[in-house]
């Protein structure tokens, strides 16, 4: 657990506000009413079962998925339909998706210093000294000048997090990132997020895998029916799920 | 058919018994396989023989030898060559630095070029040609040998694709200020396979560029842009393009009457906007149908990092698009060479026009069939090598180091 998260509420500043979200797809009542704040340092961990909105709301904090009511603060900037500076955010906010989405037809290189020299007007040099240093941090500084389609999945699932991380973001968002992994690449890949999350990056993660959630985890989020039905400390949801819909879903998953 | 015979078979045979194993296993195996083999051999045996018959019996190439410049220039003035051999020169050399920056050159591909170079070079080349030809080569081979070399140095490898593409784009403005220059030629004068290709060149340099924006258009969240992209597209794609070309000769005088002084525009320039009209079009759909294949994680992924709209498209989904359209763009590329055939319908002499004019010289009465056979093997080759190119950019982009 890190040290921001163990300070006390005063010194804590949220980095994402979030009031009372909602989002529709169609009639669909996707996010009803979703508020929480998220601190800086904080490794927040959104499990639920399959169709609860985990995805959406993630989406929702880099407006990928614009929302349809309530209000949400990124590092300071509400995000709505005015917002001038989308981009400026969404460069300050990292995402792992769970199906990797490397740029197919740039190398390993490329994909990581893109971004960094477009977006950021990186020299080139320096981006890819970065770029090296990130890889080795990931564990496949050999595979720099290799290309997405001839890695392993595990080898591309840090490649994105490399990616994600060469923009310096101020919060990561991570959308099941080791569920098309298989077991041995899960382990890394965890180990590489556990790593992360130790040396204060803020993260969300959206996750099915317990064992991270327990160790690496400063808070749960449980979603259901696109609402949070009950938040706490791991201690407290696993040891004393407070809600009925909880304790089911942890029966199920435990 | 029987499996693939496991590699021991061959032990101890030498080379006639392998072949005769191997035709046993594969060509005659069964009844209904032989009866085939029998049948395909038949007919390519008399092909052969009437081919071979009459390449070696009948054929003469004299028509072509002594019209080779009427072919390649058309009715180019005497003493005026140096405004094209820089371009013919230029060209190899371009070819063989883009060819070695991003791939290799395979045994395959050196054997069609010397076959092709077998039967095509001594019908052009005579006295002070061949000096062109080595030149050429030479150059071409300075070229490859630098971009492998390349390979090795990462700066040096960038500058050298740099090159490569920038001299594809500088190849068109520098053979038409070579044209244009010092007391110009006169458009009429242009002619031959000269014509063709250069008329081809600046519809596909104008073509792509529009198929892109058209494509973009047609895809785009405004209504009216959308509805005028479609209809450009579908107008230009209903229309014959014999039609579109004599509208670019006789009527547009009447449609655009002053409008920019396009009335007053050299007849080739109308011909070559006519042809970067019209491909544009089938480009636009080329690349719309590679572009809806791009996987919405790819633009998601370019938002997610900052990226703005137009620097996604430009990193991100262009690269894609081309690699998904690659086989349909250089389809379209090859459809437009062939097209530009066509030119005669407006009085040009291109290639083909050519080949006809010299079936009416009195010396070379009922030679037709070598002059057309010559025109179609070098249009052959053309299509082959951009069917190769179009290849080699669906590699270079297919994220993939894996050999093909
Ligand atoms: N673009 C969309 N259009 C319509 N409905 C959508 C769209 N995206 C998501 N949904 C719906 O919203 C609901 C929540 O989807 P979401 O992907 O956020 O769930 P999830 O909790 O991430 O599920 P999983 O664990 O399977 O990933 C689902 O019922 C889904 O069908
Ligand atoms: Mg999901």
């Amino acid at each position: 657990m890190t040290q921001q998260a163990e300070a006390t509420a005063e010194t804590r500043k949220p980095v994402v506000t979030c009031r009372d979200v909602n989002k529709w797809f169609g009639r669909f009542h996707a996010l009803r009413g979703v508020s929480v704040d998220i601190y800086e340092g904080e490794t927040v961990v959104i499990f639920g079962p399959s169709g609860s909105s985990k995805s959406t709301f993630l989406r929702t904090l880099n407006r990928l998925e614009p929302h349809d009511a309530g209000e949400i603060v990124v590092d300071g900037v509400t995000l709505d339909h005015q917002v001038h500076n989308l981009h400026a955010v969404r460069a300050n906010v990292g995402m792992v998706f769970q199906q990797f989405n490397l740029f197919p037809h740039l190398t390993v290189r490329r994909n990581i210093t893109l971004a960094p020299q477009v977006v950021r007007h990186q020299a080139r040099k320096d981006a890819e000294v970065h770029a090296l240093h990130l890889l080795e941090r990931v564990g496949i500084p050999e595979l720099i000048d290799a290309y997405p389609g001839d890695l392993s999945g595990g080898q591309q699932q840090r490649v994105a997090i490399a990616r994600a991380l060469a923009m310096v973001p101020k919060i990561l968002l991570l959308d099941e990132p080791t569920s098309a992994l298989d077991p041995e690449s899960i382990r890394d890949v965890m180990a590489i997020i556990s790593e992360l999350a130790s040396t204060g990056m803020t993260m969300i993660i959206v996750t099915h895998e317990m064992g991270f959630a327990r160790e690496a985890a400063d808070r749960l989020l449980f979603f259901a029916d696109g609402q949070i039905v009950e938040q706490g400390t791991p201690e407290q949801i696993f040891g004393a799920p407070r809600e009925e819909r909880t304790r089911q879903f942890l029966s199920q998953i435990l | 058919m029987t499996a693939l015979a496991p590699p021991d078979v061959y032990e101890g045979m030498v080379a006639w018994q392998r072949a005769r194993h191997w035709a046993h296993v594969r060509l005659f195996d069964s009844r209904g396989n032989t009866v085939l083999t029998l049948v395909i051999l038949a007919i390519l045996g008399v092909l052969a023989f009437t081919l071979v018959r009459w390449f070696v019996a009948v054929a003469d190439w004299e028509v072509v030898r002594a019209n080779r410049r009427l072919l390649l220039v058309g009715r180019f003035p005497q003493g005026e060559e140096w405004r094209i051999w820089p371009m013919v020169l230029a060209l190899p050399a371009l070819t063989a630095l883009g060819w070695g920056a991003w791939g290799q050159v395979g045994r395959r591909s050196i054997a069609a070029m010397a076959i092709f170079g077998v039967l095509i070079l001594p019908l052009l080349t005579s006295g002070t040609g061949w000096w062109y030809v080595i030149v050429a080569a030479a150059l071409a081979f300075v070229a490859y040998r630098l971009a492998r070399w390349s390979w090795a140095y990462p700066q040096a490898h960038r500058w050298v694709r740099r090159c490569a593409v920038g001299g594809w784009f500088l190849a068109l403005p520098a053979s038409l200020i070579l044209l244009l220059i010092g007391g110009g030629m006169e458009t009429t004068l242009w002619g031959g396979l000269y014509l063709n290709v250069i008329v081809s060149f600046a519809a596909a340099m104008g073509a792509i560029p529009l198929g892109i924006l058209l494509a973009l258009g047609r895809t785009s969240s405004y209504r009216a842009l959308r509805l005028a992209c479609t209809m450009y597209i579908e107008l230009m794609r209903g229309l014959p393009l014999v039609v579109i070309l004599a509208l670019a000769w006789l009527a547009l005088r009447s449609f655009l009457p002053d409008l920019w002084g396009l009335d007053s525009v050299d007849l080739v320039y109308r011909v070559m906007i006519a042809f970067t009209m019209f491909t544009g079009a089938f480009v636009a759909e080329a690349l719309r149908a590679g572009m809806a294949a791009v996987p919405a994680g790819q633009r998601e992924a370019a938002a997610a990092l900052g990226l703005k709209g137009r620097q996604a498209l430009i990193f991100i989904v262009l690269p894609i698009t081309v690699r998904n359209s690659a086989p349909a763009l250089a389809g379209e590329m090859i459809g437009l060479f062939m097209s530009s055939t066509l030119v005669s319908v407006v009085g040009l002499t291109d290639m083909l026009q050519a080949a006809r004019a010299t079936t009416e010289q009195p010396d070379f009465f009922g030679r037709q069939t070598e002059v057309l056979l010559f025109v179609g093997i070098t249009f052959w080759a053309t299509a082959f090598g951009l069917s190769r190119l179009s290849e080699r950019v669906e590699y270079a982009l297919s994220g993939t180091r894996r050999n093909r």
